[in-house]
């Protein structure tokens, strides 16, 4: 059951520029993006810093406005609703920020800050809500009584546990994870890693989980979208995508990251030179053309659409 | 289920004396405000009456009998002196409440709500370029004079300032995470703005009025010197030291004493406000 | 490998402490190591285990306001570093020892230009002429594969990307023939891509130049791709040295072991990450016993009341730890 679909989502950012300030460009930071997302099932958007996978998280939230394309969430279209038409349907899709420490207004007690939204839908208030507040925290592994304090009281886990309490408080139905762990040290990542497994089991939340870390996704993720200067350029399972890649972009990605393990070292150098263009500015064509070490004439004049090259596999390349 | 064992770090207990150790511009200005305003407050209760002539007594220079000296009228300067400090006091105190709380209104506003920002910062531009003493003069010759008039006119061009600084800190804080975070949990404009940016907003407004504080009651002393401001017979620094002007050869102590006053109270004002903009700037707080 | 004559950085018992207003900071609590000419040190672990802090000290880099290095010595070619007028230090800085750093844009000035930065390191330390030093930049931009290399001497930081700016960084630090590289983090702010390019580019010019390498990295990935031998770190203590592949074959410490078993790994399927209970204890207070003990899971009374012994399991593999039998 999809509860959660975009179609041809498109975020471009105004530049402006000169004297009187007029546009003089945009950067497309999120170029005509397609995917779903059902019922229990994590989808991680990943790619290198630019590519616009944290805008795509905003604007499906709708705490920026889409230029073009439709966001269906629990089958109604959310994509033109005005901020006070989108409130009633915050309760079904909370999100999860990167950074505990400015994701908490620091000078709310825990408590407040958790049991927010429980008053904003009127679902609980005065002692209800406390009793509520002092479940969810035990749920995610904090003691009741820490309720009382604040947010620089914390360790870093300890805030991302109550960013996970804040979102589960309404009882969503899709959760937005803006990079929930690259803040965090190792031994504590895997405290919050397990604790997201936990909950999408008990509740059958939906994930749209954004990191870099391919290593993460790999982990947590059911299936995976590679993003690129605002487009997705492969989208398949998990499995597919770790044992056959196929486009050039996720082999590079994959070929780049280490591996713990000293007996394999990345046998080849790495497959991909040069930085990522400007989104403001990007290449013609197939966007990755400029470091794709397969790029052919066609690559560099026309767009590659996202294709069904096998079930459930969908690839952006004219090679494949 | 997750392990609950994470322990957190201990909290220190607040101590004055380290916090009078820590903080000791703001220990030094808080002190010697409340001593200024104990002497406005309970002063005039054991001085005599500041209007009381007696030219038989004119120019007399400190002693013990005038511990100020007393005036061409022969009045007790250190009388009127201490009821001069109701009048800096009031004007400071007032202008430094009424800009606060208007000046926080339209910056919250500004800063907020992005579709009236442009409009209402042009505004405060132009207000601000008036000069507050033409003002007053203008108002003053419109009106009778006062100390409400002069207090208005001394408001008008300060707001702007209070604006500015409010609505940089709301643009400050509308880009922070935990604001997209409290939208994101279906908080709503009011309570967003009440509970999350206003208290934030607190803080530098605190600092800024301390300021407005020290310049209204400059402008005060300006203005009555002038003539512009609170009616002369009521003794206020700025009417003391104007009236003292033309003495000033032989009896200086009626221009250096209530100017010494006056410094001494901005002093004060001024460095509270430096103590509070230190200690309430997290980036400074922060040192170890 | 540690001990011998070889060793051309020896680090024994060092101690560096902080004030702060919660009290005096343990960072460094005895830590001791050795670097071979021309070799890769791994120093893993997580944030506030002291990894940076020992960095700094080597460098003499600590704030005198607030730290201090309280005891022990730091060697480097036989000479005394902890005692070193800051003169001496300063010649030795960004030439004989260079250091880079996680963020490249906070550590090159803004105003002025890539080339006139490298350049200015070289004369100041190599003292030849302004022409000569020009040369030697765009010979070391060239070296770190920045094309174009003329036309970027005369560039400013922010007209680079963030993988470029470390590869200047690298420059600068190389531009003297160090004999020892320290790199704090060097590509914790790059995305993947870019971090495999920089590691290639470090290991290659360790190979042209010899040049003996710090890395300071919390990402075992990075320390099993490009390092020769790994101390892990835990509190301020060194709980760990081994060779990388005896590191990793083998772990030891029950941190190390936590460590490994809970990151997730792109090459296996892993049912379940395990998790290390609790938090790094406070530096503030002395730790007595292990400092690891409250979050071990094979602690005894012995590992809360006495401080572990160094257990050496031969082949140059060391272990804080009561529990590892030599």
């Amino acid at each position: 059951m999809t509860v959660l679909a975009v179609d041809k989502l498109v975020k471009h950012f105004p530049i402006h520029g000169g004297l009187l300030q007029r546009q003089v460009g945009s950067v497309k930071a999120v170029d005509g993006v397609s995917f779903s997302i059902a019922k229990g099932e994590t989808l991680g958007l990943v790619g290198e810093s630019g590519c616009g996978k944290s805008t795509v998280g905003k604007t499906i939230l709708k705490l920026i406005e889409p230029t073009a394309g439709r966001i269906v969430l629990g089958g109604e279209d959310i994509t033109a609703l005005k901020p006070g038409a989108m409130w009633p349907h915050r309760r079904r899709i909370q999100t999860i920020f990167q950074d505990p420490y400015s994701s908490m207004n620091p000078r709310l007690p825990a408590g407040t800050i958790v049991g927010e939204p429980l008053e904003n839908f009127g679902i609980a208030q005065g002692r209800a809500r406390d009793e509520r507040v002092a479940a969810l925290f035990e749920r995610v592994g904090l003691r009741p009584e820490a309720m009382r304090k604040y947010a620089h009281e914390f360790s870093g886990g300890q805030r991302q546990r109550l960013g996970i309490a804040k979102a589960l408080a309404v009882s969503p139905e899709v959760i937005v994870a803006d990079e929930p762990v690259s803040a965090l040290d190792v031994s504590v990542q895997a405290q919050v890693l397990n604790l997201l497994i936990d909950l999408q089991a008990e509740y059958g939340l939906a994930y749209l989980f954004i990191s870099h870390d391919l290593a993460v996704m790999r982990h947590i993720s059911h299936r995976i979208a590679v993003m690129y200067l605002g487009r997705i350029v492969e989208l398949t399972d998990k499995r597919t995508l770790f044992a056959r890649p196929l486009h050039p972009y996720t082999e590079a990605l994959l070929s780049a990251a280490t591996v713990p393990d000293p007996r394999r070292r990345r046998a080849k150098k790495a497959i991909v030179q040069g930085d990522v263009p400007s989104p403001a500015k990007p290449p013609p064509g197939c966007h990755f053309h400029t470091r794709c070490p397969y790029a052919v004439a066609d690559c560099k004049v026309k767009d590659p659409p996202l294709r069904e090259v096998a079930p459930g596999h969908h690839v952006a390349c004219h090679l494949r | 289920m997750v392990a609950i064992t994470e322990d957190l770090p201990p909290q220190r207990r607040f101590s004055l004396a380290t916090a009078i150790r820590r903080n000791p511009t703001i220990t030094f200005g808080a002190v010697l405000l409340f001593l200024l305003i104990a002497v406005a407050i309970v002063g005039p209760s054991f001085v005599g009456d500041p209007l009381k002539i007696a030219p038989v007594n004119r120019l007399r220079p400190p002693s013990e009998r005038w511990w100020f000296g007393t005036d061409q009228f022969g009045r007790d300067l250190f009388t009127r002196t201490v009821y001069g400090s109701r009048v800096s006091l009031i004007v400071g105190l007032s202008v430094a409440a009424i800009s606060s709380v208007l000046g926080l209104a339209l910056g919250l506003a500004c800063g907020y709500f992005r579709a009236i920002d442009g409009f209402v910062m042009r505004i405060m531009d132009g207000v601000m370029a008036i000069p507050s003493i033409l003002l007053a003069i203008a108002l003053i010759t419109l009106t009778r004079p006062g100390l409400g008039i002069v207090i208005v006119a001394i408001v008008i061009p300060e707001v702007p300032r209070i604006v500015r600084v409010v609505r940089a800190v709301v643009l400050g804080i509308r880009a922070q995470p935990y604001i997209e975070s409290a939208i994101a949990g279906g908080t709503r404009h009011i309570k967003l703005l009440w509970r999350h940016v206003l208290p934030n907003t607190l803080a530098p407004l605190i600092v800024q009025a301390t300021y407005v504080c020290a310049s209204a009651m400059l402008i005060e002393a300006s203005l009555s010197f002038l003539g512009a401001g609170v009616p002369p017979e009521v003794p206020s620094w700025g009417n003391i030291i104007a009236q003292g002007r033309t003495f000033f050869q032989i009896a200086p102590w009626s221009i250096l004493i209530p100017g010494g006053f006056l410094a001494l109270t901005v002093l004060a004002v001024n460095l509270l406000g430096d103590g509070l903009r230190d200690r309430l700037d997290p980036r400074l707080a922060r040192r170890l | 490998m540690s001990g011998n004559s070889g060793g051309i950085l020896e680090v024994r018992d060092l101690h560096t402490q902080f004030n702060t207003l919660d009290g005096v900071v343990r960072a460094v609590d005895g830590v001791s190591f050795d670097l071979a000419r021309g070799e890769t040190l791994g120093i893993v672990g997580e944030s506030g285990c002291g990894k940076s802090v020992t960095a700094l000290s080597i460098l003499r880099l600590i704030p005198p306001e607030t730290g201090r290095i309280a005891s022990g010595s730091i060697k480097f070619e036989g000479e005394e570093l902890t005692t070193l007028g800051e003169e001496a230090m300063k010649r030795l800085r960004g030439h004989r020892i260079s250091m880079i750093f996680q963020e490249p844009m906070t550590s090159l000035n803004p105003v002025l230009t890539v080339g006139t930065q490298i350049a200015e390191n070289v004369t100041r330390h190599l003292g030849v002429s302004k022409k000569a030093a020009r040369e030697r930049a765009c010979e070391m931009l060239d070296l770190v594969r920045i094309a174009d290399a003329r036309r970027r001497l005369d560039e400013y930081p922010h007209q680079l990307s963030g993988g470029m700016r470390q590869r200047v960084m690298i420059a600068m630090a190389l531009s003297c023939d160090p004999q020892v590289l320290i790199a704090d983090e060097p590509t914790t702010a790059l995305d993947v891509t870019i971090q495999a390019q920089i590691l290639d580019l470090m290991l290659d010019l360790k190979e042209k130049t010899g040049t003996a390498i710090v890395l300071i990295t919390h990402d075992l990935g990075v320390v099993a791709e490009t390092t020769q031998r790994v101390v892990v770190m835990y509190a301020g203590r060194k709980v760990e040295e081994a060779p990388v592949e005896a590191l990793f074959d083998n772990p030891l410490h029950p941190y190390t072991r936590g460590l490994m078993a809970a990151i997730p790994r792109l090459d296996v399927d892993a049912p379940r990450l395990q998790e290390i209970p609790g938090m790094v204890p406070l530096l503030t207070r002395p730790i007595v016993g292990c400092a690891f003990a409250a979050r071990c899971p094979i602690a005894t009374e012995r590992c809360r009341t006495a401080a572990p012994p160094m257990v050496d399991v031969g082949g140059g593999h060391t272990a804080l730890c009561w529990e590892v039998t030599p």
